[in-house]
């Protein structure tokens, strides 16, 4: 991807300008770098292959620069901004996003678009009238958050599950940034560095993990009005409730279930044929916490963001930093291309394997692959099947004169497949399936004290046969039959059996 | 009735804007005002009236019809030629996502095809 196709391959629909959209890696403005004559830039030229400016037009389209608008002016339209920026009319997408003006015209025909501006939204004065605030409207932080944290972590973002939504709370009461923040790490006039967490599956800004207002913070005071945490159930039993939250994070107990699918596995080694999945993407199968095909994109389509489909489940749980979270973990299967002697994996192409798969009679061997579950998705996980789409990439790879020294294998989870009968075993961390694949923590969609485990007292968890521990995880999507391979929780967990007979220890 | 709680109302107005005046008390905002600057900006927190401005930071006045063939440009309106930090507000993550940043070396061992932290170019 370069980076004019990170605005215009969707990335840009999310990203609020500024940073890699507006500067190329040497600190250039692009437009201005590719403007001045004495650059050399040609709009839409291979400009060298130089992957800020290949066959991008930048003098053209301008650049994104930060729009504050878009998350400081409730009613901002998202959605004509990103129509805007489709059209490769990048500088003036903040102008239509923010409604001051009626944009005719569009860069990727080779005009250059027309503004009318609309004196609705200015003073007699011609001062801007539109409303702006400080503190971000929760609507504007779901502009983005909403559909990437469906498919990661299956947030709802619903007052009906969430009890901070329920109570009106705005994201940026527990993630605020600026004067407003607490954490002297942030805390300074202008920072826009908000507030975060610790998710093991995001890496940026690792250094301001742990910067946002913690459950304790309110719960143990009272800020922002919250209920004063009680944990009746625990109080007949002296030090239970400080045993537990010594090894248990809050979310353990007060997400007890989810009520959006996120994605188990994401397996991108067959094309998958379901309605309304957008080009390249057909690469990715996604299968939802039910081990299940999901179509994730449909969906997407389908609904338009006008509701996320219902789907109860209870999330799994993981060790992270030697606490219980309440985790959406991933289990993924994909191309990858290993140089002897180098570190490490590269990838293969998306549009490479959806080219080998579009070529099948030129790739026979990918007859082979079947259906095994009859669930409407291939997958790879017979010994033949494996060896079939190594061969066939392989093949594909070498006729584009592209495959170099690289051999190409299959990640299944934390196997490493150089053939069917040749592989490596990766070792991943406590919370993760594989090194390879991210591991998000849950901390939305909070159930109240009334609903959390616990409440119904210990047998909620700790009864014979509980589902907190007995209830059955995935292990491997596929075993030599299609069928997914499962364990007890309390075996992901990393307890024994005599833990486990300690663990489950029934009240009357 | 109505007219005698009015003459008592107009009164104690008057006697406020008298010790007002004579002890030059002043609201914090309207102190601010008199430089023209707000302290931190913290109490404030509103935008006086303001014009959009284009790329130039030439104001663009659509009820006088003055520049108005160009988009306005957030960054002169609200940043160069305006109130706030750019380049400050511009580090913050969500406007970087990874850019500014160098990827772990556990990151590196992994990825052969990753420049930054970030989730660019498919890391799952």
């Amino acid at each position: 991807m370069t980076s004019f196709g990170f605005v215009t391959d969707s990335c840009g629909g999310c990203h609020p300008g500024g940073g890699p959209l507006e500067y190329d890696r040497n600190g250039n403005r692009y437009d201005l770098f590719a403007s001045d004559p004495q650059n050399g830039i040609t709009s839409g030229g291979d400009n060298k292959f130089d992957g800020d400016y290949y066959k991008a037009r930048w003098s053209e389209t301008g650049v994104v620069e930060v729009d504050c608008l878009l998350c400081h002016s409730p009613g901002y339209n998202m959605e004509e901004r990103n129509w805007q920026l489709s059209l490769l009319n990048f500088k003036w997408a903040a102008t239509a996003g923010a409604g001051l003006a009626k944009i005719e015209g569009a860069v990727n025909k080779g005009e250059t678009p027309s503004v009318a501006y609309q004196l609705t939204e200015f003073h007699s004065e011609g001062h801007l009238t539109i409303p702006i605030i400080k503190e971000v409207a929760t609507e504007n932080c779901l502009f983005c958050h909403q559909e990437t944290d469906w498919k990661k972590k299956g947030t709802s973002y619903s007052p009906r599950f969430d009890v901070h939504l329920r109570a009106g709370m705005k994201c940026v009461e527990c993630h605020p940034s600026g004067s407003s923040a607490t954490n002297p790490k942030i805390n300074s006039k202008e920072e826009h560095n908000f507030a975060k967490g610790d998710d093991p599956g995001t890496l940026v800004r690792d250094d301001l993990d742990n910067t946002m207002v913690t459950c304790q913070e309110c719960h143990e005071k009272g800020l922002h009005s919250a209920p004063v945490m009680k944990h009746a159930s625990f109080l007949e039993h002296e030090g239970i409730f400080e045993a537990h939250s010594e090894k248990i994070a809050c979310q353990t107990c007060h997400v007890p279930q989810k009520a959006v699918k996120a994605a188990l596995v994401q397996d991108s080694t067959a094309l998958n044929l379901l309605p309304r999945v957008p080009g390249l993407k057909r690469i990715w199968s996604f299968y939802g916490p039910d081990i299940k095909p999901w179509n994730y994109y449909g969906e997407i389509n389908l609904t338009k963001g006008a509701g996320k489909p219902l789907f109860l489940y209870a999330p799994q749980m993981r060790w992270y930093k030697g606490k219980v979270f309440p985790v959406s973990s991933l289990y993924s299967i994909w191309y990858g291309l290993k140089t002897e002697g180098r570190e490490g994996l590269d990838q293969v192409f998306m549009q490479d394997i959806w080219k080998t798969w579009s070529q099948k009679d030129r790739y026979p061997l990918l007859q082979k692959i079947r259906d095994d579950n009859g669930d409407g998705f291939l997958e790879i996980n017979r010994p033949e099947e494996i060896d079939a789409v190594l061969s066939s990439l392989t093949s594909y790879l070498k006729n584009e004169g592209t495959l170099r020294k690289r051999v190409v294998v299959f990640i299944d989870g934390q196997e490493v497949y150089t053939s069917a009968q040749q592989k490596a075993t990766l070792e991943p961390k406590e919370f993760e399936y594989s090194p390879y694949g991210a591991t998000f923590k849950l901390s939305h969609d909070i159930a109240p004290a009334r609903a959390a485990l616990g409440s119904n007292g210990c047998n909620s968890c700790h009864s014979k046969g509980s589902a907190f521990f007995k209830r059955p995880y995935m292990v491997k999507p596929f075993d030599a039959s299609g069928n997914p391979v499962m364990t007890a929780a309390y075996k992901i967990l990393r307890y024994s059996e005599e833990d486990l007979g300690n663990l489950e220890v029934e009240q009357e | 009735m109505r007219r005698k709680y009015a003459k008592w109302r107009d009164a104690l107005l008057l006697v406020v804007m008298v010790i007002v005046v004579v002890l030059d008390i002043s609201f914090p905002a309207v102190a601010g005002s008199k430089t023209g600057k707000d302290n931190d900006g913290a109490f404030v927190g509103v935008c006086p009236p303001f014009f959009i401005r284009d790329e130039r930071g030439i104001p663009i006045n659509p009820v006088k019809g003055e520049n108005v063939e160009v988009p306005y440009s957030p960054k002169q309106t609200c940043g160069t030629t305006g109130c706030h930090d750019y380049e400050k507000i511009t580090k913050g993550y969500h406007f970087q996502q990874g850019k500014d940043e160098e990827p772990s070396r556990e990151l590196t061992k992994l990825y052969q095809w990753v420049l930054s932290p970030g989730q660019y170019g498919g890391r799952w």
